[in-house]
């Protein structure tokens, strides 16, 4: 029997403070996992809150950074500049793609 | 270096310059708690309102905030991680807020959301700069000068660095004052006894509140207690306080002002031998205790003060925990106090109720929002729970304790009447006697088969100690108080023995006057007798001394007429 996996597929969202110093290490941070890890299958939005106040109002958004994981469920709250990579991964549930069967 | 004199003196001039000019503060509204602090909180800066889970925080803020729209007219927003905007609207919609208006009318902001703290990772350094900009975007909308964080601190907790958090919060609070917005941010209290979660919200506040609510035997005791208020006076006691369908009502204790506050102006009980007794009456605003066991006449006593209280056209009201108000006119109509014509004058209010029907919480609620909407000149507390039934003392007198308090900050004149069944109690009397200003203890006592009241002054204010007593009559007339008889072995003799005594007293006071009577007679039978005889003797003395006069007159006579004859012959013998 064949199991179908569909491909997990990440919505992120970052809400940054300009480019205050923890905005721009958050941001560099979550573009490495991006561009290695979840390549082609993740789509990141940035949300400057200076830009767009009413979507971090809207998404509960209270620390900055925060990224936040809509895809896959559940949706969680990464809080910080995602320093701590093993957390991160954790939390953004990232098999890597050695480890596939 | 500055010398420790210096600083002191620094110090106090920096006090001195802070008392001098009066601290701006912003009213909350919420009744009884503008008096303790003076005015309110100080405005344009931040208070911290701590206490447990449960302690009424929430209730707290919202008051202020919704006051402050609705009495002061000043907008609001309110900040809260623990309810969903359209609980809190349920919820305040019982206390008598209409949120959706005061929203509609642009008067209140709630931004109220939830994250479970499971959906919330950390990791790595952060700001806070979220919160000020939903915040910043919610006073623009309306100009709020009042904002409310509602426990807050439970979800910045789960950010994961309290070295952050406390940084922000500082910031926080810094940014209120920069922008003079009044502040209330209620926090849980942190583990081991700390007030709160980072242990220094109280230091970067201009006020702190501490509020406790302990359960006890099911009941319940809600105290509040300012522990800090920077440039202001305040109260410094643990004040009770309730909150009831109307919201939260902060109970003032006695303090040194309500005692100077006490008025001289004595109040009748509606017996004048009574009165006599204390004195003139009790003093108004005063509590008068009546202790005894049942059906020795406590009711009556109060019934009397209240229809004495009503013919000056003072309003009443009359809690009775045992009787129905039917029953309760009935029972006072055949000791002759008509109660009735006082309900139907509109002067009198009848509150019936079991005593075990509400917790003692609401109970006192329910009294608030009586004394509130009727204000009544005088109140009875009629038969306070038996504490023997009860068991539980120590709570029983904190609630009469508040409920004396709620009366004397009111300068109601109060009757309490406590039940007591065995005679040990009599004496201890509650343990509230202390609380009150008079205290009066019935006693039945069984002579020869029959009983009678007595009435014992234990102790009056404004009036020196005394253990006065009295019998104690219940005639159709109303209550009527005789000076006791006590016999020569000094025991009191009351009823048909009292009457026994004066017959015994009427038949010796009889007996002397048919002696004295006797003896008068007898007296005047021998003075009648000795008058004749002494009429007899003055006849004898007479007629012996008229003889006597006569035989002298003779002698005087016969010695003149010698005497010439003398003279004559020795004329003849010279010549």
């Amino acid at each position: 029997m064949h199991l179908i996996v569909e491909p997990i597929h990440w919505v992120l969202t970052l809400y940054v403070n300009g480019a205050s110093p923890r905005s721009t290490a958050a941001l560099v941070n979550i573009r490495k996992i991006c561009d290695h890890e979840l390549a082609g299958r993740v789509d990141l939005t940035v949300v400057d809150i200076r830009t767009d106040p009413d979507a971090a109002i809207r998404d509960k958004i209270i620390a900055i950074p925060t990224l936040v994981k809509q895809q896959p469920a559940p949706i969680r709250y990464l809080v910080g500049d995602l320093a701590n990579e093993e957390r991160v991964r954790s939390a953004l549930e990232i098999i890597p793609v050695a480890d596939q069967p | 270096m500055l010398e420790p004199k210096d600083s002191q003196a620094a110090v106090e001039g920096v006090v001195a310059a802070r008392v001098a000019r009066p601290l701006a503060k912003a009213p909350t509204g919420i009744r009884g708690f503008d008096g303790i602090s003076a005015g309110g909180l100080p405005r344009g800066r931040p208070t911290l309102v701590a206490g447990a889970s449960g302690t009424g925080k929430t209730m707290f803020a919202m008051e202020f905030l919704l006051r402050g729209i609705r009495d002061f007219g000043e907008p609001g927003v309110l900040f809260t991680f623990e309810e969903s905007s359209s609980d809190l609207i349920e919820n305040m919609a019982s206390f008598g807020f209409d949120l959706e208006s005061l929203i509609a009318g642009g008067m209140l902001t709630i931004d109220a959301f939830h994250v479970e703290a499971a959906a919330i990772v950390a990791t790595g350094s952060f700001d806070l700069e979220g919160l000020f900009l939903r915040l910043e975007k919610a006073i623009d909308s309306i100009g709020a000068k009042r904002i409310v964080l509602d426990t807050i601190e439970v979800m910045l907790a789960s950010f994961g660095n309290d070295q952050i958090v406390r940084g922000e919060l500082s910031r926080l609070f810094r940014w209120f004052k920069e922008r003079k917005l009044t502040a209330v941010v209620t926090e849980e209290r942190g583990r081991e006894g700390s007030l709160t979660r980072y242990g220094f919200e109280e230091v970067i506040s201009d006020c702190a509140i501490l509020l406790d609510h302990r359960v006890h035997e099911e009941i319940s005791t809600r105290r509040l207690r300012i522990l800090k208020y920077r440039g202001s006076e305040h109260g410094t006691n643990e004040y009770p306080f309730l909150i009831t369908d109307r919201g939260f009502v902060v109970l003032p204790a006695m303090g040194a002002e309500s005692i100077t506050a006490a008025s001289d102006e004595r109040v009748s009980t509606g017996m004048e031998q009574l009165d006599q007794m204390l004195c003139g009456g009790i003093f108004r605003g005063a509590t008068l205790l009546i202790s005894g066991r049942g059906g020795t006449g406590k009711t009556t006593i109060a019934a009397q003060l209240v229809d004495a209280a009503c013919r000056r056209g003072e309003r009443s009201l009359f809690i009775s925990f045992e009787e129905s108000q039917s029953r309760l006119i009935r029972n006072m109509r055949s000791v002759g106090i008509n109660l009735q014509q006082w309900v139907d004058a509109g002067l009198l209010k009848i509150w019936a109720e079991r005593s075990t029907a509400y917790g003692l919480e609401e109970h006192l609620g329910r009294l608030d929002r009586m004394l509130e909407d009727f204000s009544p000149q005088v109140a009875v507390l009629d038969a306070m729970r038996s504490l023997a039934e009860l068991g539980q003392e120590r709570n029983i007198r904190a609630t009469v304790a508040m409920e004396i308090d709620m009366l004397k900050s009111r300068q109601i004149t109060s009757v309490i009447t406590s039940l007591s069944h065995r005679s040990e109690d009599e004496s201890s009397a509650v343990g509230v006697s202390s609380l009150t200003d008079s205290w009066l203890l019935l006693r039945n006592i069984e002579m020869n088969g029959e009983r009678s009241r007595l009435l014992f002054v234990i102790k009056s204010r404004g009036m020196p100690h005394s253990n006065q007593v009295r019998e104690f009559k219940l005639t159709s007339n109303g209550a009527e108080l005789i000076e006791v008889m006590i016999d020569p072995r000094g025991t009191i003799l009351t009823g048909s023995a009292r009457k026994l005594q004066l017959d015994r007293y009427a038949r010796i006071a009889n007996n002397r006057r048919a002696a004295i009577k006797r003896n008068q007679v007898v007296l005047q039978r021998r003075t009648a007798v000795l008058q004749a005889e002494i009429a007899v003797l003055e006849n004898e003395m007479e007629a012996a001394s008229a003889d006597l006069e006569k035989a002298n007159e003779e002698q005087f006579r016969r010695q003149a007429a010698l005497e010439v004859d003398q003279a004559a012959s020795q004329q003849i013998r010279e010549v």
